[in-house]
């Protein structure tokens, strides 16, 4: 039976970066409740990243994400200087120099991704999703979460592709793709989201129809979690759901106000923001 | 002088004092909702009962001090008997957000359990004043539901008045010494006799959401239940379970300066010991203590708009 809901795992490196030449080669890892990234970073660029999904053996996810961002690279783990773990499991990264919150590091990261401009952060992750403010730096001035509960997430989102029998990556186009803006379903819980979307289902509503009410429902929630915290222009979306047009042109709409184009794979903000971290703790270091 | 003594400390006491204002001066907490620092004792929250040698049980906000008088604030009776009557405010008082295992970190804007906004906490849930006594009482399981009544609110120039919110503490008229005329059926305030005044002290001392005006943040002169601070020296880390946890770490002045999570409570704190500016330190045990520690980090954010100075240290990183 196809899993439909499991987006595909990556790796990429950069093959134009001859790595032995490089002074500092500084790694970040992001155990997420869902996903896990390894970026790794040769001077402060980007070398190489993987994304995977969060087994239910954290240790063990992190090595893998970071073996799979080393393959065919020609680097080891002993070429790497300074490594910092991130994320919810970031204390499972036990080959970690040293540990950061997600918070810090995703807005370090998403100021490396969009650039200075960057105020305001929306991370929509696996399980939960963060406001976060920051300066020109990329270091936190304010943040605000969601409760606990996975309702319009990430994971959320996994279950509505499974229940629709839609391929995740395919979600947003085809949430946009209605004559009509549906009302948004009245819960982003998943248990109850769920039985409303069979509900509509067969009431005759076609999936692009529940797709759409569901982004919808997740977008407006998001919104009033920003809307509390205050959006300060320029405003970017890190994490998965950043990937969902759906999500993000609701919320843009409703917001009016546009995210920043992403220049690199949003989900790997985290672990990149912890790789810069991890150079000047290198550099520190050194001193 | 009147030589008192309460939970077997010997204490020397003014004539004319209340238990209640004894023992707050000398530092034992005694909650209390209706009393406030210099306003007469209404003595209708019934929260701060004590029990006392040949007395019995009563109220310590309005018995005054007598000589060699036994006191103890905290016999079975006394503990039972605060939270049978913090239950009574509670059942007429928005309190899902008090009991929700999720409550620390949460925007309260969107509900998991789907509790009627009506049913939530309000904008005051980082400082309530009730919030915190009801913590300290303990909320009995088998406290009323709530039910909203959708009784009357009010827009003034200055602040604003929520019935619903209202416990019926009677702080704002004392301290405002308006004309006591108009008490509503269940003791709740109709504030209209409030609304000429020029002061807003009236809206400070009140320990709900009821009343809402230009303070954001807790009341200095409000006494708030004391926390299990610690002292960090070895004797009480023994104590300490190799554990996984969020721990605080305090100042000499028990200001807040870390705030971090951990697998192992007992080894963090041990190497915590050679940090010379932690004095004291606070823990709670918690297998998700990655995703608590940024709750607490949350709450502090939003109560002092900074990041407590360990949390910070990053600033160097940039």
């Amino acid at each position: 039976m196809k899993e439909y809901w499991r987006w595909k795992e990556y790796n990429w490196h950069n093959p134009e970066i001859n790595w032995k030449e490089a002074e500092i080669i500084s790694c970040g890892i992001d155990v997420g409740s869902v996903s896990t990234q390894a970026v790794i970073m040769t001077d402060g660029k980007l070398f190489s990243y993987s994304s995977r999904r969060t087994g239910s053996d954290s240790p063990d996810s992190a090595q893998k994400a970071i073996d799979w961002a080393l393959e065919d690279t020609g680097m080891g783990l002993n070429d790497i200087k300074y490594i910092v773990g991130t994320g919810y499991g970031r204390v499972n990264v036990s080959f970690a120099t040293r540990t950061i919150t997600e918070i810090a590091c995703h807005a370090r990261g998403a100021n490396f991704m969009y650039g200075p401009s960057v105020r305001t952060i929306l991370d929509m992750g696996g399980q939960d999703c963060k406001a976060i403010r920051c300066d020109h730096r990329g270091k936190v001035t304010n943040f605000l979460m969601n409760d606990k509960c996975a309702a319009g997430t990430g994971r959320g989102m996994e279950v509505f592709a499974d229940l629709l029998a839609v391929s995740i990556e395919d979600v947003g186009e085809m949430s946009l793709n209605v004559e009509e803006e549906p009302e948004p379903v009245s819960s982003t819980c998943v248990v109850f989201a769920k039985s409303e979307a069979v509900g509509l289902l067969r009431q005759g509503w076609d999936k692009n129809k529940v797709l759409a009410a569901y982004c919808s429902a997740m977008a407006h929630r998001v919104f009033t979690l920003l809307e509390r915290l205050g959006v300060e222009r320029d405003f970017a979306i890190t994490g998965g759901i950043a990937k969902n047009v759906g999500v993000v042109r609701r919320l843009e709409d409703e917001l009016d106000l546009k995210a920043l184009e992403p220049k690199l794979d949003t989900q790997i903000a985290g672990a990149l923001g912890a790789a810069l971290f991890a150079k000047v703790l290198y550099e520190k270091e050194m001193k | 002088m009147i030589n008192i003594t309460i939970d077997n400390e010997r204490i020397k006491a003014e004539e004319g004092e209340t238990i209640l204002e004894v023992a707050l001066k000398n530092k034992i907490y005694i909650p209390h909702l209706c009393y406030y620092e210099g306003l007469k004792p209404s003595g209708v929250c019934g929260l701060c009962y004590v029990e006392i040698e040949d007395f019995g049980v009563k109220k310590s906000c309005i018995l005054m001090v007598r000589e060699k008088m036994v006191i103890e604030t905290e016999t079975q009776k006394v503990l039972e008997l605060r939270r049978e009557k913090l239950s009574e405010i509670l059942a007429n008082h928005p309190h899902a957000c008090l009991v929700c295992s999720q409550r620390e970190g949460c925007d309260r804007i969107s509900c998991s359990f789907e509790i009627p906004k009506n049913e939530r906490c309000c904008f005051k849930f980082e400082w309530c004043e009730l919030r915190f006594v009801s913590e300290y009482v303990g909320i009995r399981s088998d406290t009323p539901k709530y039910e909203f009544e959708n009784l009357s609110m009010r827009k003034e120039k200055n602040f604003e008045f929520n019935q619903n919110l209202c416990i019926g503490c009677l702080r704002c008229l004392w301290v405002s010494s308006a004309p006591f005329k108009k008490i509503s059926k269940r003791k709740r305030i109709l504030v209209e006799l409030l609304k000429d005044s020029s002061s807003l002290d009236f809206v400070r001392v009140c320990p709900t959401g009821a009343l809402r005006g230009d303070v954001i943040s807790l009341n200095p002169k409000v006494f708030l239940p004391p926390k299990k601070i610690l002292e960090l020296n070895s004797k009480n880390l023994k104590e300490i379970r190799d554990r996984s946890g969020v721990y605080t770490l305090l100042n000499e002045k028990k200001e807040i300066i870390l705030i971090s999570g951990t697998p192992n409570l007992k080894k963090s704190l041990e190497s915590q010991m050679e940090n010379p500016k932690a004095s004291f330190f606070t823990f709670e045990l918690c297998e998700m203590y990655t995703m608590r520690e940024s709750e607490l980090l949350q709450s502090f954010l939003q109560k002092h708009k900074r990041l407590p100075e360990g949390n910070d240290e990053l600033e160097e990183l940039f």
